[in-house]
């Protein structure tokens, strides 16, 4: 007798309904015995790519189909079914069937109507009548006839081949009932009978999760989901001689799951049969390359005026490696999809039909494209990578092409956003789709997930979800244990399944979510290749592969991301030309201003993109940087793939004048310019080349391979390859091994990404310095984006002699806007509980009827709700209103005055015989009012409220640190602005007053100590200085939580003690 | 279903259960099919032999309560002719009868 395969197992990617993740199943599936096997998640086929690549390893015939509802206009309710994909054209359908179920159903439940089959059944196997379905259901209700008639709609759909009754056997009461009636019902209609596992989880441990699983999903808990959970745990794999006993009464069932098995072929990339799009060329054009070349001709005379021999050789060579990998398609659909960039950013204002677009391309590249002449030439990218010699292999290599080159674009928000829109109605959704992105659980979701079902207490979880340090719900039992409140709870009922089903459920994607920019266009039907679906935002469509499966099925990928640095940069060009009349054009500013590299060497650097973190500003004093060159270095040394090897210190310290040599002279053409550290992801590619002899492909993919999991085998081999190649070129093993071992799997920059974020930080660092009203004003409009808060923005455009105005209902528009060189004044809805909507109804109500006069006429013209009207009060936005006194006695005057706007007859009634005796705001309640509705507080900081008391116990400020040498011990406080572990050892914080910053380092046992006081919002700390490489931190030794000044003195003097 | 088991006594004092379950005694063949069960009847312990097994399910649930439920059911076809639901109780092994 044949052997049993199972056809129909769900994984994690069947989001809430499957308990097991693809490698799980397949481990458990491998143990068993298993040759073939079956993945069928339900409505998607996330999963399929992953799950092929790992059957294909343990030597499993993987099987890709999947599960969806289907509903006939003769059936009451949808059924389930499930479809096999027999072939290649089968899979195209599968994917067809798959898409028109989400679209035409809608998004959160999917439905196939069985309109759609006709003509989308070839090369799909259907597997009928689960549990569940309306087969089912007549059949053991004995409807024969009913039944009948449903099983020939299936054969006039898919053929009688093609049809299989599908029976199960969990052990549910009627089981038995329903297999022998539907077992009757194959033979009425002569088809076949298979056997499946109806598979939710690898092993039956996994049944309380499921049962977990299936509580959040129909939100409830688990007293509640009675009927929604499976009866019982008997949902697992089980195996094939299990199988094979459980359906002895029908053999035909098992063995026609191999003959289903040996008629499907194995799925894998393959199948998909991708292609790269092909844009049509005007006549006079041979064919893409031709017209590509054009192209790039005409741009280049435009460029540089002629083309020089420098600029003719380096074409060239990139047009022959675009005509050997078949790439001129790709160019000039990434050519496309740019012009209709500069389509909408025209459109917006924002540039102008008259430039070319290789002059001001619209969006900026990022990543290893940079490096493409062509790419600069076709508005790709804003670097010439000739100025800077910039290596190919990283991007496109010359032997083979193992993987799609990736096209990275980063746009100003606005023109992302009209731009995404533009490429659906271009292309259509059946031509291009965003890519999927997979949340998944971590801590904080899985305690309030997993602690809902179970019904644990509200205010618990809540404790737990907030205080917890660790993302990883594995670490919920140590986490509880250090939380004082939670610690007794770690073995009690429900708390021990959060913990025990919380570690499980750790990493299980939550569903599929939209990329934020990731495209994916085809010439041929999207749909015939992956299933698209609506995204949860109107009009956009997403693919069912995330970033790693579009890789592996080879797709042609477009990240079109938002950078809000650009929109930052785009707003402080127009304020610049709207105060000044002239435009500044940023490809020629004066890139060796002097002062503008002072600011940088400095570390004064806050609001500059890429270089305003804490770790950024204590390199760049150290790198001191004097040209963009340097810029760029600075930008690529602090990224975890160079600091994993002490690298950037290392570097800094050649840097800085330290004796070094290469490893092996070999090393020269790849680290010269990094002075012998790696720094760029090109450089490994190039070692793999000059050291152990790889072709460029195979080196980047050695590059790649660091990245897999579990790849312990994957770079034995490499190193075996890489030790041999350099062998050849006579590198010992040792010196070769030396090499080898400075890859490692932590992100880096490519050189030319390196280079274009490079010049961007320049060209904000010279806007800060040469127009620094505007350049403070389009930061705070570009928020949420960026290192810092909007209080720590405020003081550092106070140092650069910027003052901040508060919000005034006469003055302000919604958004910031300078008022004179030096100041800018907040927009209204920079204050809680104003949208845009509410803003420009004050502003209008003030423009169309002139400004307000008093409370009373804002309260009654400007239409906002109460709430609004009061915290435009606390903000201090009413302060200049004539007549009016103090914000207190305003709070209750516009309790008295307010009428909701739905009241009758809103009068205006005589109010001030109702006003009590308040005492007048003080200091503190204004500084108390801005922070709640503002963040910041326009007219001080808060830790200046403190300083005299602070002064008095000897805690310094931070301009105070500036003469205390290495060791010397210290007393700090400040407001905590950050806390940082980068590498789960030491704690970095920084503390900010009314002067400056205060960078703190928490040693591992000084934070245990002292966790709780840490993560307060203002502390003292006590701790030595510590002076290295021209840098400064305080080593803390103790800390202390302190109040601020408006509670009672005696209270602050009280903690004050402690710390004497 | 209640919305608080820990507060909440599983069958309301006001009301009269049906259908409880009733200890039985059950010999087992070697592969834990029940082979005859014998039933305490107004004192008198009546025995009878199984002829044959319809239909076995099982109940797994409420295993985030103090007691769960692991129950393993047996549809049974006596040598008198009458049709037995009976079910062996996996965490303790006790038998019951219950009808289904």
């Amino acid at each position: 007798m044949s052997k049993y395969v199972e056809l129909r197992a769900m994984s994690w990617y069947s989001f809430m309904e499957g308990a097991s993740s693809t490698d799980e199943m397949l481990g458990r599936a491998h143990e068993l015995g298993y040759d073939a096997f079956a993945l069928v998640d339900r409505n998607n086929i996330t999963g399929a790519l992953e799950f092929s690549e790992a059957a294909d390893e343990l030597g499993i015939k993987p099987i890709t189909g999947v599960t969806l509802m289907l509903s006939d206009a003769d059936d009451e309710t949808p059924s389930p079914i499930t479809l096999l994909a027999e072939n290649r054209q089968g899979y195209a359908n599968m994917c067809n069937l798959i898409t028109f179920a989400h679209i035409a159903e809608g998004r959160t439940d999917p439905v196939l109507h069985a309109r759609y089959l006709p003509g989308r059944t070839d090369g799909l196997i259907a597997l009928i009548g689960e549990p569940g379905s309306g087969i089912a259901a007549y059949a053991t209700d004995a409807a024969m006839t009913r039944a009948d008639a449903m099983v020939n709609r299936f054969i006039n759909w898919f053929g009688e081949k093609n049809v299989f009754i599908e029976l199960q056997r969990h052990f549910v009461y009627g089981d038995l009932e329903r297999n022998r009636a539907l077992a009757t019902l194959a033979e009425r209609n002569d088809v076949g009978l298979v056997a499946t596992g109806g598979v939710c989880f690898h092993e039956r441990a996994r049944s309380r999760l499921h049962d977990v699983l299936t509580a959040i999903q129909h939100n409830l808990t688990l007293e509640a989901s009675h009927r929604q959970r499976k009866a019982n745990s008997h949902y697992e794999l089980r195996s094939p001689e299990r199988m094979a006993q459980l359906f002895r009464e029908w053999p035909q069932a098992i063995e026609n799951t191999s003959r289903i098995a040996d008629r499907c072929e194995a799925f894998n990339a393959k199948q998909i049969n991708y292609g790269f799009p092909r844009e049509s060329v005007p006549n006079e054009f041979e064919d893409e390359q031709k017209y590509l070349e054009h192209l790039c001709n005409e741009a280049a005379k435009r460029r540089y005026g002629r083309i020089t021999d420098k600029v003719r050789k380096r074409l060239e060579r990139e047009f022959n490696l675009i005509k050997r990998h078949g790439l001129a398609g790709f160019f000039l659909l990434y050519r496309r999809v740019i012009s209709l960039a500069q389509d909408v950013a025209i459109e917006l204002g924002h540039s102008s039909a008259e430039v070319p677009i290789e002059e001001k391309p619209p969006g900026r590249g990022r990543g290893s494209s940079v490096a493409m002449l062509v790419g600069t030439l076709i508005g790709l990218s804003h670097i010439d990578p000739l100025e800077y010699d910039l290596p190919l292999e990283r991007f496109i290599s010359e032997d083979e092409l193992l993987n799609i080159p990736d096209i990275d674009l980063d746009f100003p928000r606005d023109i992302r956003e009209a731009l995404i829109l533009r490429v659906f109605e271009e292309f259509g959704w059946d031509h291009a789709a965003l890519t999927a992105m997979l949340p998944t659980y971590k801590l904080k979701g899985v305690v309030r997930d997993v602690g809902k079902v179970l019904g644990l207490p509200p205010l618990e979880l809540d404790i737990l979800a907030k205080r917890a340090e660790s993302h990883n719900a594995r670490n919920l039992a140590s986490e509880m244990e250090r939380i004082e409140e939670l610690q007794d709870k770690i073995g009690l009922p429900g708390w021990r399944d959060l913990i025990e089903i919380g570690a499980q459920l750790q990493g299980f994607p939550k569903g599929l979510a939209q990329h934020p920019g990731g495209m994916i266009i085809s010439s041929t039907p999207l749909i015939d290749i992956t299933p698209v679906q609506p995204s949860a935002i109107d009009g956009r469509y997403i693919c069912q592969w995330d970033k790693h499966g579009a890789d592996s099925a080879g797709f042609l990928k477009i990240d079109f991301l938002a950078l809000g640095a650009l929109s930052q940069m785009q707003e402080c060009l127009q304020l610049i030309e709207k105060r000044t009349g002239s435009h500044v054009d940023l490809t020629r500013i004066d890139f060796n201003d002097e002062d503008v590299y002072d600011d940088l060497g400095r570390g004064d650097t806050v609001g500059v993109f890429q270089v305003e973190s804490a770790a950024q500003m204590q390199t760049i004093t150290r790198m001191k940087p004097r040209n963009l060159y340097d810029l760029a270095l600075e930008v690529a040394a602090v990224r975890p793939g160079v600091g994993a090897n002490d690298g950037v210190s290392e570097f800094i310290r050649r840097r800085n004048g330290s004796e070094w040599d290469y490893d092996h002279p070999l090393e020269q053409r790849a680290l010269e310019k990094s002075l012998g550290i790696i720094l760029f992801q090109d450089q490994v590619v190039t070692l793999g080349v000059d050291v152990g002899g790889m072709t460029a492909s195979e080196s980047d993919q050695m590059r790649r391979a660091f990245q897999r999991r579990n790849n312990e085998a994957l770079l034995k081999r490499y190193w075996e390859r890489f030790r041999d190649g350099a062998a050849e070129r006579g590198v010992s093993e040792k010196i070769a091994e030396k090499i080898f071992l400075k890859f490692n799997p932590h992100y880096m920059f490519p050189e030319g990404h390196a280079l274009a974020f490079g010049v961007t930080a320049y060209h904000m660092a010279w806007l800060r310095r040469r127009y620094p009203t505007e350049f403070y004003t389009a930061i705070f409009n570009a928020q949420p984006m960026g290192f810092w808060p909007l209080e720590t923005l405020k003081q550092d455009a106070k140092r650069m002699g910027v003052e901040l105005q508060s919000p005034h209902v006469n003055l302000s528009e919604a958004k910031c806007v300078p008022e004179g060189e030096n100041a800018f004044r907040l927009g209204l809805t920079f204050v809680r509980g104003l949208n845009s909507d509410s803003a420009s109804a004050v502003i209008e109500n003030r423009n169309w009827n002139g400004p307000y006069t008093s409370l009373s006429d804002l309260v009654s013209r400007s239409g906002v709700q109460r709430a609004a009207l009061e915290n435009l009060v606390k903000a201090g936005a009413c302060d200049e209103l004539p007549g009016f006194t103090d914000r207190r006695r305003a709070l209750w005057e516009v309790g008295l005055r307010y009428q909701a706007s739905g009241s009758q007859g809103r009068l205006k009634f005589e109010v001030m015989q109702d006003m009590a005796m308040l005492r007048p705001a003080l200091e503190r309640d204004r500084m108390t009012y801005e922070y709640e509705t503002l963040g910041l507080w326009t007219a001080g900081h808060v830790m200046s409220t403190m300083r005299d008391f602070l002064a008095e116990n000897q805690i310094l400020n931070s301009t105070q640190l500036d003469d205390k040498s290495d060791g010397e011990r210290v007393i700090v406080a400040g407001k905590v602005l950050r806390r940082q572990r980068p590498l789960g050892k030491m704690v970095f914080m920084t503390l900010e007053d009314e002067h400056g910053m205060i960078p703190l380092a928490i040693p591992p046992d000084t934070w245990a100590n002292y966790r709780d006081v840490l993560r307060m919002p203002i502390i003292v700390a006590e701790g030595s200085v510590s002076r290295k490489n021209d840098t400064m931190n305080i080593m803390v030794h103790q800390a202390w939580p302190i109040t601020p000044a408006y509670t009672p003195r005696a209270d602050v003097r009280d903690i004050s003690h402690n710390f004497r | 279903m209640v919305s608080n088991p820990r507060k909440t006594p599983s069958i309301g004092g006001s009301y009269q259960p049906l259908n409880l379950p009733m200890a039985v005694q059950v010999v087992s063949t070697s592969d834990g099919q029940p082979a005859s069960v014998t039933e305490t009847r107004k004192g008198r312990a009546l025995s009878s032999q199984v002829e044959h097994v319809i239909d076995l399910w099982e109940l797994d649930d409420e295993w985030w309560r103090a007691t769960s439920i692991r129950r393993r059911y047996f549809r049974l076809l006596m040598d008198t002719g009458r049709v037995l639901t009976v079910f062996k109780d996996l965490s303790n092994g006790e038998w019951f009868r219950q009808e289904y």
